[in-house]
């Protein structure tokens, strides 16, 4: 300690307080004053706060005991004598008081701690510790499930058709799907579809059992003059919900409700779009907390002039919109047919644009919020007058995989696929052609199985278009032939795939009986 | 302004003349069912059945058009002049065109018309703004891939057929197909 300057006014001040406390000292201690004699005269009987001392007559805290026992997967406390260790899990309280509550559990007594939230994953990673037969390192089953935990579902798998369909639309005019989606809960698949039953186009809804049987009579969703078309349908986790395109108002505008498990409408239709313009060709995925639309909007058109712009809005799980339609594309040309998937924490949406005077295949990347991620990035690419049409999407081991058709040089058509590696970011893979050569393929749909894509489309190869479906890797290269989905007289077109239990649900229009009409089949899972 | 939209599941015919309809803005509403020709609608409860009996839903049913869809079969009104499947049909230089009348509100008649119009000269796949911008036997719809003027078909096999790698898809003109 210097003796001049600041170092010398602090040490006054110091050497003053000590006098001060020495000259109170009267042979009568008052503990509460602070003042002590011995270090017993200041033990508040508190373990926690440390040891008390005393020190030159006055009481000094101790040094609060440190319980952090560096095990990431406890809660550490310090619990006074007698106090208890609380409920916090099971605890072992040391003579310290520190008390560490355990948070791993193994509840189905696999051997395994189930997973924690907001715990890392060395506290516990079996991924249903309900279920003693799925943990990590389990035996990989062809159900539906993860039963290793590796994030992957019926990896290895291969599938075969069940060779039975199932038709679900009976009238004589003209009927197209809008979706399909798995009920876990109630072991039912959800169709939409829309025919002019009843004069003009309307949307309805039906419950089918696993094998794709009707379970209940089907319900109309729409019920106006106007058309209807459309009806994409998601399964939220407790209730069904669906979005279309409506016209009743004397403009096709974008509709949205939600629906209980037998299609019941649980609120009144919500019209979700208010533009000048069309609002068409819908798309809906759930993040699991919101719902996604995405459409193509003709709102943008300046002097009739054509020009449909892709748009995204959100809506909260009871159906309320949050915030406003959100513009994704800003060129002069026409941004149609959106298709969107949900990633890791990124949106995904793959959409036709003829920018440059070519249509192609574009796609953009947004967060969860829609603020955009990513540039548009040109997926597909030109080759003379090449069309390109009907783009799908799904996020597969770290990328959005987008799939489309697109007509060769040849003059037929075939699909083709690119992934776009977004975990981490990378550049885009391929276009690979997927299917096609030298007969006609179209209307792609593709699945994910986390290790492998299953895709299904429709190919002219035996004359009438018939369905396909084949297995590729997260790479696009096939590792499984070709299967005959279904197969009749007539054009069968535009598979659907849902996964729904063990089965992967395929919905498409079939015109075997004469007249366009829905069909569902399965593809069953033929290992391992 | 005249055109139909098509797409996977349907392509929509550009409006017509006679179905010309102007949208205007509106102010964001969360009932769409605000009609005076419908009726409110009036809520239930559910409950989420043998898989989930533990699970109510307040459910929402909405009545629809009044007489419901049976009696609204009249709602759709076709009205042909001429046939847009027959070459000649409408004389020289003319082409014989669906034509729709939409309703003017969610319960109203939708009225489908065939008319002969001077042809325009877009052949398949051909960009369109207006279905009077395609030669007889097609029309002008909303692909989903730019608008573009379709042959006409017919959904039930008939004739005219479409050429390989084509199907008669489907439209909002109930009477007809277009090949995509």
């Amino acid at each position: 300690m210097t003796s001049g300057g600041r170092g010398a006014s602090l040490g006054a001040a110091w050497i003053a307080m000590v006098i001060g406390a020495c000259g109170a000292r009267t042979g009568v201690i008052d503990p509460d004053a602070g003042q002590c004699v011995t270090d017993d005269d200041c033990d508040d009987t508190r373990a926690c706060n440390g040891v008390e001392r005393c020190v030159e007559g006055r009481c000094r805290a101790g040094v609060a005991l440190a319980c952090d026992d560096d095990d990431p997967c406890t809660v550490d406390e310090c619990v006074e004598p007698g106090g208890g260790a609380g409920d916090g899990g099971a605890a072992d309280a040391g003579a310290s008081g520190c008390v560490h509550h355990v948070l791993r559990e193994d509840a189905d007594e696999d051997g395994f701690d189930g997973v924690m939230s907001d715990l890392p994953a060395v506290c516990g990673d079996d991924c249903d510790d309900s279920d003693p037969t799925v943990f990590p390192g389990a035996p990989e089953r062809c159900n539906g499930r993860d039963d290793d935990c590796d994030g992957q579902v019926d990896e290895g798998a291969s599938y075969m058709p069940e060779g039975r369909d199932v038709r679900l639309t009976f009238d004589d005019t003209p009927s197209s799907y809008g979706g399909l989606a798995w009920n876990p809960s109630a072991e039912s698949w959800a169709a939409t579809y829309w025919d002019y039953g009843g004069g003009s186009a309307d949307v309805s809804f039906v419950e089918l059992e696993p094998t794709g049987e009707p379970r209940a009579p089907p319900m109309l969703l729409t019920n106006d003059s106007g058309d209807a078309f459309g009806a994409n349908i998601v399964w939220t986790g407790r209730e069904h919900a669906v979005v279309w395109q409506d016209r009743r108002d004397g403009d096709y505008e974008v509709y949205f409700n939600r629906l209980a498990p037998d299609g019941a409408k649980l609120a009144p239709d919500l019209r979700v779009t208010y533009a000048p313009g069309w609002s068409i060709n819908t798309s809906l995925a759930w993040t699991g907390a919101e719902f996604v639309i995405a459409w193509q909007d003709g709102r943008d058109e300046v002097e009739a002039i054509e020009n449909y712009e892709i748009y995204l809005a959100f809506l909260d799980r009871d159906g309320f919109e949050i915030g406003d339609d959100i513009r994704l594309t800003h060129d002069l040309a026409n941004s149609e047919s959106p298709a969107i998937a949900i990633g890791a924490d990124e949106i995904g949406v793959a959409f036709l644009d003829g920018r440059g005077g070519a249509q192609r295949i574009w796609f953009v990347t947004t967060d969860m919020q829609g603020a955009r991620t990513s540039e548009d990035l040109p997926v597909s690419v030109v080759a003379g007058s090449s069309r390109t049409r009907d783009p799908v999407v799904v996020w597969a081991d770290g990328a959005f995989v987008v799939a489309w058709e697109q007509e060769s040089l040849a003059g037929d058509t075939d699909i083709l696929a690119a992934r776009i590696p977004r975990a981490p970011v990378g550049p885009i893979e391929g276009p690979t052609v997927l299917a096609g050569g030298e007969s006609f393929a179209r209307g792609p749909s593709l699945l994910s199985n986390g290790d492998r894509l299953v895709l299904a489309y429709a190919d002219d190869r035996g004359g009438d278009f018939d369905l396909w479906a084949a297995v590729y890797d997260p790479g696009l290269t096939r590792i499984a032939p070709d299967v005959l989905v279904s197969s009749a007289p007539g054009d069968g077109v535009y598979p659907f795939l849902r996964r729904g239990g063990t089965a992967i649900g395929v919905l498409f229009n079939d015109q075997r009986d004469g007249n366009w009409e829905v069909y569902f089949t399965r593809l069953l899972c033929a290992g391992p | 302004m005249s055109r139909f939209a098509l797409g996977l599941g349907f392509f929509a015919m550009a409006a017509a003349v006679a179905g010309c309809v102007s949208s205007e803005p509106r102010s964001r509403s969360r009932d769409a069912s605000a009609d005076a020709s419908r009726d409110a609608g009036r809520i239930g409860r559910r409950d989420g059945g043998p898989s989930d009996a533990s699970y109510t839903y307040d459910v929402w049913v909405d009545p629809g058009c009044p007489g419901g869809p049976v009696e609204r079969d009249g709602g759709a009104v076709f009205v042909r002049t001429c046939d847009p499947y027959a070459p000649g049909a409408c004389g020289p230089g003319a082409a014989c065109y669906p034509v729709v009348t939409y309703p003017t509100g969610p319960c109203g008649d939708e009225v489908f018309l065939t008319e002969c119009w001077p042809a325009g000269p877009g052949g398949q796949g051909d960009h369109c703004v207006s279905t009077f911008d395609c030669e007889h036997g097609y029309s002008c719809f909303v692909t989903g891939e730019g608008n573009q003027c379709l042959q006409l078909c017919d959904q039930s096999g008939g004739e005219p057929r479409c050429p390989r790698g084509l199907i008669c898809g489907w439209t909002d003109l109930p009477e007809f197909g277009a090949c995509n």
